[in-house]
């Protein structure tokens, strides 16, 4: 099991037992499920050590979990939001 | 004691194949949930012609296989920006062209003349009954519908051939139906992203102008992607051929007597060429804003039906700003 962290909305892995509902929230991936985080279609989560380094704080985790709630953020929360995708984007290889 | 199949227990995986006609294995990224699926195989009985001194028929022979299939779904983001929606594939099938990813905001389909085929998963618990793939699937057609409660997409198409798992375990199946398969892929654990937004909120831009009197509309993507059913030696039909690409635009909207609509208006009746954008949905990661450019309108028809009366403008046509572009359409996930 490897630890990521959630960046979408809403992504469940049916029958493992795995629900992701909100920005932030972590998840111990089992290696098969973690590998197909890197393609397209699989669970929009990355590494928690590469989402730790970006600085996200605890008070900012609980106020923009919900994807709703982005909308309203200030730029400093949606400058690392989009670092964090940008690292998912990069594990990707573009896709 | 058998067991049945309940239709609620369907999965659909569509993987892009890199063969026409070569199957594809899927992995549980490929999960696409979808409101409806279909996956069906046909071989006509040619009828033999001579006639035999009786009223009577004598049996035929086995005419041509063709198979085709349809799949719809919720109209579901991926949730996160700048990820490509658990529909992808699908929508990289009909839109000829993949996935660009602008940075971390936006997923959009373009248009191109490729001719993707993709291997169209569709599994069914129990898994001991018959299990079906679409082999050389390729997509004729895209229907976007909104102004609902759940906005949907619906593909359809046609295939090479729709394998069983009962034909795959059958020796006398020839090479070409089974699609390169030599043993069943069991279902792959499935992982879907996203929910769709709300049909009945987001932006609607008609030629500039913002308009929220919108009631609902479809836009329809339709491309004439042929399987040549009369090749010579062989029960399935050639490699896609294609055609004549159309984008269809229907929406009606509460009439009323502002200067937008009026000017509007007058445009469908000169038919002087506008641009549309339909967004569907407010939340990051899952609105999707569908443009059509170059839309000629034709006279809006009036429903008198309900309180207050409407317009709709049914049948018109988007189309490339010019030779080539291939820019009559555009769907941006943000």
């Amino acid at each position: 099991m490897t630890t990521f962290v959630f960046l979408g909305a809403f992504s469940e892995v049916l029958g493992a037992g795995i629900k992701l509902t909100r920005f932030g929230q972590r998840v111990d991936l089992p290696p098969e499920i973690a590998e197909q985080t890197t393609v397209a279609g699989g669970l929009p989560c990355i590494p928690a050590e590469q989402f730790d380094a970006l600085g996200f704080t605890p008070d900012e985790l609980r106020k923009y979990g919900p994807v709703a709630a982005h909308e309203s953020a200030p730029p400093e929360f949606l400058a690392k939001k989009t670092q964090a995708l940008q690292i998912l984007h990069d594990i990707r290889g573009g896709e | 004691m058998s067991n049945p199949a309940f239709t609620r227990n369907q999965m659909c995986f569509p993987v892009l194949e890199s063969t026409f006609g070569t199957a594809v294995t899927p992995v549980g990224a490929n999960a696409c949930l979808i409101t409806s699926l279909t996956t069906q195989a046909a071989q006509p009985e040619i009828p033999r012609p001579d006639k035999t001194g009786s009223l009577g028929e004598i049996v035929g022979i086995p005419g041509r296989k063709t198979a085709t299939w349809t799949a719809a779904m919720s109209m579901a983001g991926n949730g996160a920006a700048g990820v490509a929606p658990d529909c992808d594939k699908l929508l990289q099938l009909i839109c000829g062209k993949p996935v660009t990813i602008v940075g971390v905001t936006s997923a959009t389909y373009g248009l191109d003349d490729t001719n993707y085929s993709a291997s169209i998963w569709h599994y069914n618990d129990p898994s001991t009954v018959a299990q079906y793939v679409a082999i050389g699937a390729v997509c004729h057609q895209l229907k976007i519908t909104f102004g609902g409660d759940v906005p949907t997409l619906e593909f359809s198409g046609s295939c090479l051939w729709v394998l069983d798992t009962d034909q795959l375990a059958d020796g006398t199946m020839d090479s070409i139906g089974k699609g390169g398969i030599s043993a069943w892929t069991a279902r792959p654990t499935p992982t879907v992203n996203g929910k769709p937004p709300a049909g009945f909120t987001g932006a609607i831009t008609l030629d500039g102008q913002t308009y929220t009197t919108l009631r609902q509309g479809s836009i329809t993507l339709a491309v004439a992607r042929n399987l040549p059913g009369d090749v010579f030696n062989s029960y399935y039909s050639g490699t896609p051929v294609p055609g004549l690409r159309a984008v269809g635009v229907d929406f009606g909207m509460y009439d009323d007597d502002s200067a937008n609509l009026k000017a509007l208006k007058q445009k469908a009746f000169n038919k002087t060429p506008v641009n549309l954008t339909f967004q569907i949905g407010t939340v990051v990661g899952n609105r999707w804003g569908i443009t059509t450019n170059n839309v000629m309108l034709p006279a809006p028809t009036l429903d008198q039906g309900g309180d207050r009366r409407a317009i709709s403008f049914s049948g018109a046509k988007a189309h490339d700003t010019s030779i080539g572009s291939k820019d009559a359409m555009a769907i941006a996930i943000t």
